[in-house]
This record gives C-alpha cells, structure tokens and sequence, in this order.
C-alpha cells in the first residue's frame, strides 16, 4: 500500500496524466477494459497470484509493460524477460528510466 | 509376519522366458532354499527390495518383496519382468538415467530417484544397488533397495517455498521502508521530525509483522490489530480509560492486517498531533460491524474521536490521507469517508469482506 502511493507519487511527478492501480487480476483486467493506456507497470504477485494473465491482456493489446517484483529475477518466465524487469527495492530513477525506455521522453 | 513364499510369484509367461531368466529364477529358489530366514526377511522388511537379472536384456525384475509391491502399488505380477525403469517417473531425465546406470556398475552412493505408483503419484526414494556375482564372478544379478523418502523431499520443497515467500516479504518490506523515507523527506524538512516521522511508521509496520509472526502468518484478530496499533500512543491516550474498541471478534488476512496497521496507525499519530489525544479531555471510539448486503457483506470501521480540540480539512493531502482514502481502496477495495466535525475526526472506512479481508 505504502508502496503504490510511492509510485502513483513518482508516476505522477514523471508527467503521467492519469495513473490507475489495481490490487488483484480481476480489477487490473476491468480496467484495461475501460480505458485507454501509454504504459503499465505489474507486480508479478497480485494479491497471492501472478499477474501474467495481464501481461497476455497486455501484449495482446500492444500496450509496453515492465515488471516489478520482491521476487528473484530467475523466477520469472523465459518469455518475461525481455520485458524490464525492476527487483524492490529500486531507486525512483530506475523507474524514470524504465518509462522513458518504454515511452521516450516525456514531452516538454 | 507374511505367510508368502517367494515362490508364490512367477513370471506371467513361461513361454517368455529367456534360458538366462529361467537360470536366474534357478538361483533364486536356491537363495530361497539356502538363505530361509533372510528370505523371510526381505519379505516383512519395510524397505523396497527387488533383484534384477543382469545377464538378460533389458535387466528384468525377477523378485520383488511386499515393500516394493506397497511401495509401487503394482502388484507382483505386473513387477516381474519390468526392468526397474518401468517405475521411473515421467519427469526423470538423463541424470537420473545416468544415475542408475552409475549405480548399476557398482558406484558408491545411493541416488535419490523419482518413481511413480500404478495410480500415477509419484514418489521419492533413495536407491542403492549392489551387484550379485555368480560363481565365475560375473554380475548375475542386481540387488535394488528404495528407501522412501519422498517426506522429506516434500519438507524440502516447503523450505523452499517458504524461503523463496521470505525473499519476496523482504524485499518488499524494503520497499516500504523505502516509501515511507520519502514520503518523511517531502514534508519535514527538519531533522527531528522526520526521523519521528519515519521511526514511528517502522515501528507501526513492525509491530504488524510481530502479530503476523505470532500467528504464522495466518488470521490476527482485529481486536488484536488495533489494540496494537494504538499502543505507542498510550503515553499520549493516557490509560486508554477514554478510548473504547467495540466489534465482533474476527480473522483478518495478513494484507489487510498490513493495510489497517497502517491506517490505524495513520490516525493515532492524526490524533495525537491535532485531534482527541492532543487533548486532556477527548476521546476516541473504534467500533466495526459487518453489514449485511445484498451479495457480500461489507466490513464497516468507524473511528471516532469526540471532545478534542476542533478539526479542520487540511489543505494539503499528507501520506496519512493518502494511505486511508488511496491506500485502502487500492489494498482493500474500500471505502474511506473522513468527516472533519466540531467534536472531531470521525474516519468510516467501508471494505467488501471477502478474500482480500479475512
């Protein structure tokens, strides 16, 4: 919880217009489904679950996506890696950067 | 102790008997003549044993005791002229193949191998397999024992859950430390108040895993939740005669035993800093109920503070406001109202009661 204010936070001071959070597979899918998105972020671990069934949403939609997680990077699947991949802690650069990777850079 | 024979179980078809499997059985029933008592014994022993016929292709089994029939769940006929591959569970690789074939030429060392039962389970034992010399000193048998120790492969890969769960919590809990630094660092600017700022939090945060460790993590009471969150605050509260916490007892999961510390705990410091528990006079009630809807029940906390110092909607959204109308709606699916009335704060947060809470 403390986290995602952190990062609503640092999303927001980057530029992001609207930035919505989802604590479980279900909420993150009625969201996509409501609205249109630049990017997103996904912590693997939704409230005991993976969040890989919104990373197949995603890609399906075309929409750039990076992964947060508290676990080991070598847990995550062979197809994942490609994507970047931000182990907590991190610093909020590290999450600038991940956008602007995924986005360029944010307009002046 | 079992009254069956070694000779009880044969080869299913006689016809398909190779010269060398009909010379092995041979030398079998001699063992059965020769070494009675050990025969009885391989055959009430708990551990799995079979022989296999060395010389023949394919090293089919030519005795197998009870244990390994429990063991397998195959019964005698269906073991008997099975090479002991014929076990290996689907999974097994290379390695293990290797393994066998290592253990079969007489290496040390007894490899742990994954076998299946005729009900498709599948379980771990360590096996050892030491040859059996005919007169002209050539390997006429392999003798194969599986200790069963498929429990302590299953601990094994608790322990390795559970470390790879402790990581993730860790690294997480960083993350929060992490997030409540900065958000400490944005608005005090000295000192003091914000190592205040970001010790208490710590602490919050930690007093919310002790309860979780008490109970392995598994359902603190919300009695226990809030009690312990207003603890810290008792210098301040006084001997908590003006403060009263009402509700049925329940379970809650360790999110929202996380997500509720630090609401809680966001509220006692409100309280104390502006509200009752910066007063003499003011109290404080925590009551919660669940009230019953249509579909679920919904889980209702109010926190009430009554004849503190008046309150006023502030003008800019700290982390405390942030963690109860952000924070809880994101962690918990909630509701959070905060009336800022004459008498005092009065916070009523609304969360669906399903998963997520109990």
């Amino acid at each position: 919880m403390a986290i995602m204010i952190m990062l609503v936070g640092a999303l927001e001071e980057l530029g992001c217009e609207a930035v919505f959070t989802a604590s479980t597979v279900i909420q993150a899918c009625d969201i996509l489904a409501a609205n249109l998105f630049d990017a997103a972020m996904l912590d693997i671990n939704l409230s005991g679950t993976t969040s890989y069934p919104v990373a197949a949403v995603l890609q399906g939609r075309g929409i750039p996506f990076i992964f947060s997680t508290g676990y080991q990077v070598e847990r995550i699947p062979e197809r994942y890696k490609k994507h970047i991949i931000l182990t907590k802690p991190y610093p909020m650069g590290e999450l600038a950067r991940a956008f602007t990777a995924l986005l360029g850079p944010a307009p002046r | 102790m079992s009254s069956r024979h070694l000779g009880d179980c044969v080869l299913p078809d006689s016809k398909s008997k190779t010269v060398e499997q009909r010379a092995a059985e041979g030398q079998v029933a001699n063992f059965q003549r020769q070494l009675g008592p050990f025969v009885v014994a391989a055959e009430t022993t708990r551990m799995a044993m079979a022989f296999t016929d060395a010389t023949a292709p394919g090293e089919p089994i030519i005795f197998a005791n009870e244990a390994f029939f429990h063991l397998t769940g195959y019964p005698c006929d269906e073991v008997l002229a099975q090479p002991i591959e014929f076990f290996f569970h689907p999974d097994s690789d290379g390695k293990t193949l290797a393994e066998i074939a290592a253990a079969c030429h007489g290496h040390e060392g007894g490899p742990d191998i994954r076998y299946r039962r005729k009900n498709g389970s599948g379980f771990w034992a360590s096996t050892f397999v030491s040859r059996v010399f005919n007169a002209a000193g050539e390997t006429a048998q392999h003798f194969i024992s599986l200790a069963d120790n498929t429990k302590h492969h299953q601990e094994r890969e608790r322990c390795y859950a559970l470390i790879d769960e402790l990581n993730h919590r860790v690294k997480n809990t960083l993350s929060t430390v992490q997030s409540i630094v900065s958000q400490a660092s944005k608005k005090a600017n000295q000192g003091e108040l914000f190592r205040d700022a970001v010790e208490s939090r710590i602490f919050a945060l930690s007093r919310s895993h002790d309860l979780l460790a008490r109970v392995s993590w598994d359902g603190v009471a919300m009695h226990d939740l809030v009690t312990t969150a207003l603890e810290p605050f008792r210098p301040a509260v006084g001997d908590f005669d003006r403060t009263t916490i009402s509700g049925p007892d329940f379970q809650l999961s360790p999110r929202a035993t996380i997500a509720l510390g630090i609401a809680f705990h966001e509220l006692a410091t409100n309280a104390t800093k502006y509200g009752a528990f910066h007063s003499q006079r003011g109290s404080l009630a925590v009551s919660w109920d669940f009230s019953p809807l249509a579909a679920s029940a919904n889980l209702r906390i109010r926190w009430a503070e009554n004849d503190g110092p008046p309150v006023a909607k502030p003008t800019q959204k700290g982390f405390g406001s942030q963690v109860l109308e952000r924070g809880l709606a994101h962690e918990l699916g909630g509701k959070v109202t905060l009336e800022y009335k004459d008498s005092g704060l009065v916070c009523l947060i609304e969360v669906p009661a399903h998963g997520n809470i109990l």
